[in-house]
């Protein structure tokens, strides 16, 4: 049996913490309304996952969360017959999950499942929304609570592992970067409960690994890497060994970039 | 037994001949050789024939210094004297590289502490890296007898030794840097608008004074000095450690708090320093790494530099507003669009907004960052500059020009035609260029087994990572036989049967190779001047790469292209997709030459026609790169940028991946537009370019 789709449905009690870097949450509610799906696009470690995570406790609906990956397959989404007590039954993907709770289902890194299992969501996407079960010969119907979310990172990637123009003309789509340096202090600060100073200082140190994209780095240190830095300092680590454990070695491995962003972190700290 | 005089002049006679005259003789050196022991000779002998290989009157000038310098050091040290030299050579040239042998005493004083001394060549990429990081503009790091800056370069010592614990000495070398950084970042040349007098200009308008240029500067780096210390308190305080806070007498100590106040600029520098002048004051110690001005050749540098900036910032400002008028986010139908940029403060924690019409609207990155640029140069952005597209009568520009040239004599060669596109006008030109498909001499054939001896580890480690590609086991599931049993498939089958359901027979898994249909053209650019060195790189590349590409099997071609004027564009087959890698193609490769220009659109879209006729689920067109197109009738800064990148977007629209490597440091300035934000790589070292094009391919290929 594999276990291939991680399953998360949750309502969210409490706020999850978000700040929005421009329109992003009203241009999600006007998606939501119009029953049009939404696509979210950014670097890694840039807040996707965190405002879905908002966007579902703001609209009070359960969040179904499905992290793709190159062996998902369709009945990993839509569902299966399981054999349970000598009988067989069928036992709904998480997909199928969500348009029957009319919750919000987020696929997550999209471009990592192989095309002939993307297309499984087409039906849902556009202003059909219904998902067919071949197996049960079913036609689920979504209500109107019912949301498709996907996101990918369009960064350095193969040329084999891009989303189909069928497959994207479908959605809506946000895009997210790296937050305003204020905005991203913020966040850094309301994480971890670093002081202010030390956490702008960490935000100018990612803007620096930034300056780095594409001249060695692939990319630059990512809000959520901050985060990390952050708690450990807040642990007690020495504020330069954090830098280096969480942001210089979590970004390469190259010695001769490591140096270079260490050079940059003692420049600073 | 160690040579007599006689016989030594006769040796040296004969290896110096070239650079002898009556008056240049090598009865000396023989003379003081005779005197050395036969060991000293021989090696003394031996480094003159090394030396001569490079330069014969360095040799010289080694033969005239060396039993002086055996005297004085043992030979391991004289080996290193030699090479210091002949490293200075190099890089500098004659006189250096023979004032280098003559001054012995000042390298027995550096290499008393050579362990300890940090050299630039071995510190320059890191130093590079780390300035880029700094941000602001990408700054060349050269090398010069004093530090400075003049504001496109940055340049350092080729040593640094003072102090006697090599971790110091590399402090010192980063604050070197840093603080000429520092100048660019913070103002040293910033003038309030562009027709604002420079600072050589206002400079000159001070009382004069033999100090003057010396106290200007003092006073100068001791504002960048705050400046630094305010952004990068962890240098700051390493140099503290290092040197101690430095006393200054009760005048030096007002102005210097003054100006290290977050509020001072240029100006105030400029004040204190005519103060300074008209009261006499002398001068105070300053730091080993406050560098110096070059000002008027920063000034050149920066009045270029703007000029450039201000016509792309136009042009940038016109793409966003085009897209915004795509997306219809701007207010109706204004002909006229006012647009100011608000700087909410002088302190980096506001970003810049752009208004348009008072509306804020979002900057793309590379918008940003001119401005960001173009801030450093400026203390304000003028508004005609922010609204130049307003009033624009088409600017001539770049045009491929017309020149009256010969045509081709005709040949063999088969002759293609194609249009080229002209960005102002927004049209193709028909049948405007004239391309050849021409064949390559063939080279050495000795070239590619030599390159893969050089390279030996690098191809090794390179098979390795290309077979794990090729190799990366798949598990085919469902398959209707295999190696194991798809239990998924099983129970699905079972629950099938049990629903009175047809029961499949696809149960098994299979582990098979992945199956690879990729077919991948590489397009290299043989483009001439003086950077025949990085086609010696290409050329080590494409060797590397075909090993790699014979491992993964996919289907490949090569071709160069080069070229003079529209009428003569020409494409060097060096292998096609339906011929095999044997011994001819190695010798195209071996006799792969750097020829004329490089005009990019016309290649690529004889190349997109013939990636058409070829049948593969992913089609690659990867150019090999030293910088942008370029051509010498005109085809170059705009104009060759905007049809290269048509032809890009043509090529996409019939299913082709475009991707770019380059060598140019300053790739990520242009080739975003070109290729794409994400469909290029910039290797900063051409060294590196082998190996790099070939981890390049693998990641894009995953």
């Amino acid at each position: 049996m594999s276990i291939s789709a991680k399953k998360d449905d949750s309502l969210f009690e409490s706020e999850p913490y978000y700040e929005a870097q421009g329109d992003e949450i009203t241009l999600f509610e006007a998606a939501y309304k119009n029953h049009i799906p939404i696509l979210l696009k950014g670097p890694t470690g840039c807040g996707k996952t965190r405002f879905m995570e908002h966007m579902a406790w703001r609209l009070k609906r359960p969040l179904v969360t499905v992290s793709c990956h190159d062996d998902l397959t369709a009945s990993d989404l839509v569902g299966r017959y399981l054999i349970v007590g000598g009988e067989t039954q069928w036992i709904d993907g998480p997909l199928a999950r969500a348009v029957r709770q009319g919750a919000i289902c987020y696929l997550d890194e999209i471009v990592e499942a192989r095309k002939d299992t993307t297309v499984v969501i087409h039906p849902l996407a556009d202003d059909r929304r219904v998902l067919p079960i071949e197996k049960t010969g079913e036609l689920l119907k979504a209500d109107e609570h019912f949301c498709l979310a996907i996101s990918y990172n369009p960064g350095y990637q193969s040329v084999l592992k891009d989303l189909k123009q069928s497959t994207r003309q479908r959605f809506i789509a946000i895009e997210f970067n790296y937050p305003t340096t204020n905005l991203e202090t913020q966040i850094v600060v309301q994480e971890t409960g670093l002081d202010r100073d030390t956490a702008s200082m960490l935000v100018k140190y990612a803007v620096m690994t930034r300056n780095l994209k594409g001249n060695g780095l692939d990319e630059g240190a990512s809000t959520r890497l901050l985060v990390h830095t952050g708690k450990l300092i807040m642990s007690g680590i020495d504020t330069r060994v954090a830098c280096r454990t969480a942001i210089a070695d979590a970004l390469t491995d190259e010695p001769d970039l490591l140096a270079a962003i260490n050079e940059l972190g003692t420049a600073l700290f | 037994m160690p040579l007599t005089t006689a016989e030594l002049e006769r040796l040296l006679e004969r290896v110096l001949d070239p650079v002898l005259s009556s008056r240049r003789t090598v009865s000396e050196s023989a003379t003081s050789l005779s005197q050395c022991t036969e060991k000293s000779q021989q090696f003394a002998l031996q480094w003159l024939k090394i030396v001569c290989a490079t330069n014969a009157e360095l040799g010289y000038r080694f033969i005239t210094n060396v039993a002086a310098a055996m005297s004085r050091m043992d030979l391991q040290l004289v080996e290193q004297w030699v090479v210091n030299a002949l490293d200075i050579y190099d890089q500098s040239g004659l006189y250096p590289g023979t004032a280098a042998l003559i001054e012995i005493d000042t390298f027995i004083k550096h290499s008393g502490t050579h362990r300890q001394a940090v050299k630039l060549k071995q510190e320059r990429e890191l130093l590079g890296r780390y300035l880029q990081g700094l941000s602001g503009r990408n700054m060349q790091i050269r090398s010069s007898s004093h530090p400075h800056t003049d504001t496109e370069s940055v340049y350092l010592p080729e040593v640094i030794n003072y102090f006697s614990d090599r971790k110091s000495n590399r402090l010192v070398l980063k604050a070197m840097a840093t603080h000429l950084w520092g100048m660019n970042r913070f103002g040293t040349f910033k003038r309030a608008t562009p027709d604002a007098p420079g600072l050589e200009q206002r400079l000159s308008e001070l009382p004069d004074n033999a100090n003057k240029m010396s106290i200007f500067h003092a006073l100068e780096a001791e504002r960048i000095n705050a400046c630094i210390s305010r952004e990068l308190p962890g240098l700051k305080r390493e140099l503290n450690d290092l040197s101690g806070i430095p006393k200054h007498d009760a005048t030096w100590q007002t102005a210097i708090d003054v100006l290290s106040l977050p509020t001072s600029t240029i100006d105030d520098t400029l004040k204190w320093t005519r103060l300074f002048l008209k009261r006499r004051i002398p001068l105070t110690n300053s730091k080993p790494w406050h560098g110096s001005i070059d000002i008027h050749a920063a000034e050149q540098a920066s009045k270029q530099r703007l000029d450039k900036d201000k016509t792309e910032l136009a042009k940038l400002i016109e793409e966003l507003i085009q897209k915004l008028d795509a997306e219809n986010s701007l207010i109706a139908d204004e002909t006229d669009k006012e647009l100011q940029i608000s700087l909410d403060n002088q302190s980096e924690d506001e970003q810049m907004e752009l208004s348009i019409n008072g509306e804020q609207v979002q900057m793309p990155p590379e918008l940003r960052k001119k401005l960001e640029g173009m801030l450093q140069d400026l203390a304000q952005i003028p508004d005609e500059w922010l609204n130049a597209n307003n009033n624009s009568e088409e600017s001539p520009g770049n045009e491929s020009e017309d020149l009256d040239l010969p045509a081709e004599l005709p040949n063999s060669d088969p002759v293609f035609y194609y249009d080229e596109w002209d960005y102002q006008r927004k049209h193709y030109r028909k049948h405007w260029c004239t391309l050849y498909e021409r064949q390559i001499a063939p080279g050495k054939s000795g070239f590619v087994d030599e390159t893969i001896a050089k390279y030996h580890t690098v191809v090794g480690d390179l098979r390795r990572s290309f077979e794990i590609l090729r190799d990366d086991p798949k598990t085919h599931k469902r398959q209707p036989f295999g190696d194991d049993i798809d239990l998924d498939a099983v129970v699905e089958a079972n629950t099938d049967m049990r629903r009175g359901e047809e029961m499949t027979d696809r149960l098994f898994l299979k582990t098979q190779r992945s199956d690879r249909d990729i077919a991948v053209m590489f397009m290299v650019d043989l483009s001439g001047s003086t950077k025949g060195w990085i086609v010696d790189a290409e050329r080590e590349a494409l060797v590397l790469l075909c090993e790699a590409l014979e491992v993964l099997g996919d289907r490949y071609a090569i071709y160069g292209f080069s070229g003079m004027t529209r009428k003569r564009c020409e494409l060097f087959t060096i292998k096609q997709f339906s011929e095999t890698y044997n011994e001819s193609i190695k010798q195209r490769i071996a006799g792969i030459k750097p020829r004329d220009y490089t005009r990019m659109g016309v290649t690529i879209r004889h190349l997109t026609a013939l990636m058409e006729t070829i049948d593969a689920r992913s089609r690659l067109l990867i150019t090999l790169s030293d910088g942008k197109p370029d051509d010498y009738d005109g085809y170059r800064g705009d104009y060759g940028i905007e049809d290269t990148r048509q032809a890009l977007i043509e090529a996409r629209n019939k299913g082709i991946h475009p991707f770019c490597i380059t060598i140019d440091r300053q790739g990520s300035d242009y080739l975003p537009h070109m290729y794409g934000a994400v469909n290029y790589a910039v290797v900063d070292d051409v060294r590196k370019l082998p190996k790099e094009v070939s981890e390049v391919y693998c990641q894009l290929t995953r």
